[in-house]
């Protein structure tokens, strides 16, 4: 899912560093799916116009960066979820429209939740609350530790193994209550 | 029933584990974001240099040393203003802080002084004994065991250490001494022309005594 830089990622970063174009689009190409799909699971209304922001919010902040490739891959996702937060509180202040012929809708139980590309992941998604999806993107669609996802999150690594295991068992209850597995759903 | 005991394609199906998989599989397909102008204009054009993070962190050391410095030399201070340091960092913070005009403790060139012995109460304190009722105005005073034979003045004004309770007895040597002894005065008085005296002793609650000694007018005690 990554395109991880490897050896080459000092040479990139000093690249980018001394404001070559070059190196900003390595970068970008390197880890721009993975945000995206981080901020389009966590439910960002425009999850590209998003991805875009994160990359040009740590291009202008590289000056206080300092790390391997590892560590640069976890600043990123700080950024996403520092901008996912930003995009949480501003629609927490927008007042929500309510189409005024059909009010025997149910409510909707998830805000502002847009889905990844699969209907049953969706579906499972919305299930959780906030913090435990945004621990489980980042553990398995970002690919960061445990470490690293506290990193990110501003939270404690035993906070967030709790969120986690918590996750877990709220996902595999669901599963197990839906029957998705017996449908054969997965894909 | 564990991994060493079944194959791994006969191990039962965590659904949990198909859920994981589905949603990595949903991340890996997200497709590539557009990229915006501000982007794209990045890409194509390159920026200004940004400046390197190092000096960022050497500012950060130099400001941690800053702080450390500045709670080193408060706590320093208090403990030299209070004399606690050791002799040798005491005697440097002094001379140190001498130079600006602040005067610390220093214990190289403190004198150390000891304080005078206190008045002792003498071994053989005398202890004064009443007469007998009808004895007007008259106390016998010994010297312990000793009797005034030598005709030495034992005047016991200011004596401390007779712990009792207050009590304030006047004793009178203006006429009782045909026997020569030297009790409160000059021995061998031979009452010629000498004005008898009394002594007020006054004894307080911590034992502290005074005496004052004033003429005796006619034998009367105060």
């Amino acid at each position: 899912m990554t395109d991880a830089l490897g050896e080459s990622f000092a040479l990139v970063l000093d690249g980018a560093r001394a404001g070559e174009g070059w190196a900003f689009e390595r970068l970008f190409h390197a880890l721009a799916k993975p945000v995206a799909a981080y901020l389009r699971g966590a439910g960002v209304e425009d999850p590209d116009g998003g991805a875009n922001e994160v990359f040009l919010r740590a291009f202008r902040s590289l000056d206080r960066f300092d790390g391997n490739e590892d560590r640069f891959r976890s600043w990123m996702f700080t950024i996403a979820h520092h901008l996912l937060i930003d995009e949480r509180r501003r629609l927490s202040r927008r007042p929500r429209p309510v189409p005024l012929d059909d009010t025997n809708h149910e409510p909707v139980t998830d805000d502002s939740f847009v889905a990844l590309g699969d209907d049953r992941v969706r579906h499972l998604l919305t299930h959780l609350a906030p913090d435990q999806r945004d621990v489980v993107l980042l553990r398995i669609v970002a690919d960061l530790s445990i470490e690293d996802t506290a990193a990110a999150l501003g939270k404690r690594p035993g906070a967030v193994k709790a969120l986690q295991h918590r996750a877990m068992r709220t996902l595999r209850a669901r599963i197990e209550e839906d029957g998705i597995e017996e449908e054969g759903v997965s894909r | 029933m564990t991994e060493r005991d079944v194959h791994p394609h006969d191990m039962p199906h965590d659904p949990l584990d198909s859920f994981l998989d589905d949603l990595r599989s949903a991340a890996a397909d997200t497709p590539l974001p557009a990229v915006g102008d501000a982007l794209a204009t990045l890409f194509r054009e390159g920026a200004a240099p940004i400046a390197s993070p190092a000096p960022r962190a050497g500012r950060r050391w130099s400001l941690r040393g800053a702080v450390a410095g500045a709670v080193a030399g408060v706590a320093l201070s208090g403990l030299g203003i209070a004399g606690a340091l050791p002799a040798p960092v005491q005697h440097g913070v002094a001379t140190v802080v001498h130079h600006v005009g602040v005067h610390l403790p220093d214990p190289e060139t403190t004198t150390t002084t000891v304080p005078a012995p206190t008045s002792t109460v003498p071994a053989n304190r005398p202890t004064t004994v009443p007469r007998p009722a009808g004895d007007d105005h008259t106390t016998t005073t010994v010297k312990g065991d000793e009797r005034h034979d030598d005709g030495v003045d034992n005047d016991h004004r200011g004596r401390s250490g007779d712990h009792g309770s207050t009590s304030t007895s006047t004793t009178s040597t203006s006429t009782e001494h045909r026997d020569g002894e030297g009790t409160n005065g000059s021995s061998n008085d031979d009452h010629g022309g000498r004005i008898p005296t009394s002594t007020t002793v006054v004894r307080s609650e911590d034992g502290s005594q005074a005496a004052s000694r004033h003429p005796n007018r006619g034998g009367q005690s105060e």
